[in-house]
């Protein structure tokens, strides 16, 4: 009789033990806690709900003591979240494949930059060089000695005009430039030195004229890279804000942000996304030779004419908000585009979420 | 202790049951339900062929080979009615496992394509280093030349 009550209670006792959680359905509550959890639910909705509904089943399953069940849902919990992580973690190496590529084309500006250098002070020193083998063969003399000067102001000449380019943006004046610096070399060579003295002076008119006619179009080259410099600056910066997407696009720099607004229909920010807004008001004081033109943007779902009109009441709540964090007003312009632009498919809930997004293209301001 | 209304409640959805049952007859639901069963495999069968095509870089090798267990043990499960739980599960399995084998396969190209651009960006870094050191050599030169000449201006 002991005997039996003694197994009775050790089946009671392992009946009431619980059974233990499997690794996957530890290690999905601990990263779905996190912050990186939510911020991943908010990227991607639909697959972190997947997650969450066979982790729900997996914890009623658990409380069941359902050991096949539980097992069964919290690997499909872990399939649902793995894949999650990866596609953010997918975005996040196409977000730094973006920087590298601008890295790498400001390697290669700076590259162009140096070999220009090299080029010039390759030219230079070729010129240079004949000049200097002429040394003791030609007599000194005064005639001499002035087509020595006249020459060593061509090659200044030619330099300066190369310094700008006009080797590539004034081609034919160049080449007449340095085919006359030649000849006025050769010419000294051979003891004509008023011939030399001659060629000379016409190599440094060409060269001038060579350098007049580059000058131009190099300054717009080189502004056009201190702009994209620039660019490159702000770019970076909005990059170190979470939760918004960039691009470069043609004539500035574009963000996107999801999600922005609390309730379907309404006006205002969800207040996580306050902080995020802050620190775009910050970035935008910082580069205040931008201009901001804000896009509110929304899903198709619902009438068309109400979506613009919502959207438009949202592109200027967005302004108002910047405007209270220190933009000035007359930097910004807000439009509502409705659902006419969508860039994700509006039959998925996911395209939905990524169509409901504040658009601002910082272009830098004609003012 | 169940109230009036939820036995009336129970008492009608017992009714409506065996209404549908007499109408639609034993095997028509469970035929429906065979056909959605067949619908999805077959969809999750072509995802399987095409991630298979996709995974050029094999990121995704293990999860296919568990992709194709859990496809086959769906075949074999879909004739067997007694088993509709167990396929049930298989399929969610088989969904969830393609899944993440497209977030892998995504993962790698991201990952490649993230190595290339690294490799392309160094190697113009080192360029560049060796072209500037060239040119501050040549431009030294030039000055000291310029020296001897009595100085360009």
């Amino acid at each position: 009789m002991k005997r039996l009550t003694l197994i009775l209670a050790a089946l009671s006792l392992a009946s009431c033990s619980r059974l233990p959680k499997p690794a996957e359905m530890t290690q999905f509550e601990a990263e779905r806690k996190s912050r990186e959890g939510e911020e991943l639910k908010l990227e991607l909705p639909e697959l972190v709900k997947r997650a969450d509904d066979q982790h729900a089943m997996a914890v009623e399953a658990h409380d069941d003591k359902e050991a096949e069940l539980l097992q069964h849902h919290a690997h499909l919990s872990w399939l649902w979240w793995q894949s999650a992580s990866l596609r953010r973690q997918s975005r996040e190496l196409g977000e730094s494949l973006e920087l590298v590529d601008k890295e790498a084309k400001q390697f290669e500006a700076e590259l162009a930059e140096a070999k220009k250098r090299q080029k010039l002070a390759q030219a230079t020193l070729k010129r240079m060089e004949q000049i200097i083998a002429l040394e003791g063969k030609v007599t000194d003399s005064q005639e001499v000695g002035a087509a020595k000067t006249a020459i060593g102001d061509a090659l200044t000449a030619l330099k300066d005009a190369q310094a700008v380019d006009a080797d590539v943006h004034a081609s034919v004046n160049f080449s007449a430039a340095e085919a006359k610096l030649k000849a006025a070399t050769d010419a000294l060579a051979k003891n004509r030195a008023k011939d030399a003295q001659s060629f000379a002076i016409e190599a440094k008119a060409a060269a001038e004229a060579a350098k007049r006619e580059a000058e131009p179009k190099y300054n717009a080259t080189e502004a056009d890279q201190a702009k994209m410099a620039r660019q490159k600056a702000l770019f970076d910066k909005l990059g170190e804000i979470t939760g918004v997407s960039r691009q470069m696009v043609e004539g500035g720099v574009q963000i996107a942000v999801v999600e922005v607004f609390s309730a379907s229909g309404g006006v205002d920010m969800q207040p996580m996304m306050e902080a995020t807004f802050v620190k775009i008001a910050e970035v935008g004081k910082e580069y205040a030779d931008y201009a901001l033109v804000i896009e509110a943007h929304t899903d198709s779902k619902g009438n068309k004419s109400k979506n613009l009109q919502l959207s438009d009441a949202r592109s200027k709540a967005v302004m108002s908000f910047l405007a209270q964090n220190g933009i000035a007003p007359d930097r910004m312009t807000a439009f509502g585009k409705g659902s006419s632009e969508p860039v994700a498919d509006n039959k998925t809930k996911d395209g939905r979420a990524k169509n409901r997004r504040i658009e601002i293209l910082f272009v830098p301001s004609s003012k | 202790m169940p109230s009036a209304n939820s036995t009336s409640t129970a008492r009608t959805a017992l009714g409506a049951g065996l209404l549908a049952l007499l109408l639609l007859g034993p095997g028509r639901t469970h035929a429906a339900d065979d056909g959605d069963a067949d619908a999805r495999l077959q969809k999750l069968a072509v995802s399987l062929k095409e991630q298979n095509v996709a995974d050029t870089r094999h990121a995704a090798t293990a999860e296919l080979g568990k992709a194709e267990a859990l496809r086959d043990k769906a075949r074999t499960l879909i004739g067997e009615r007694r088993e509709r739980e167990a396929l049930a599960r298989t399929l969610d399995e088989l969904e969830g496992t393609l899944s993440l084998v497209g977030a892998k396969i995504k993962h790698a190209e991201a990952k490649a394509k993230l190595d290339e651009a690294k490799q392309k960006r160094d190697a113009l870094k080192a360029e560049l280093a060796k072209v500037k050191a060239d040119a501050d050599a040549l431009e030294k030169q030039q000055a000291e030349l310029e020296k001897k000449l009595g100085g360009g201006k």
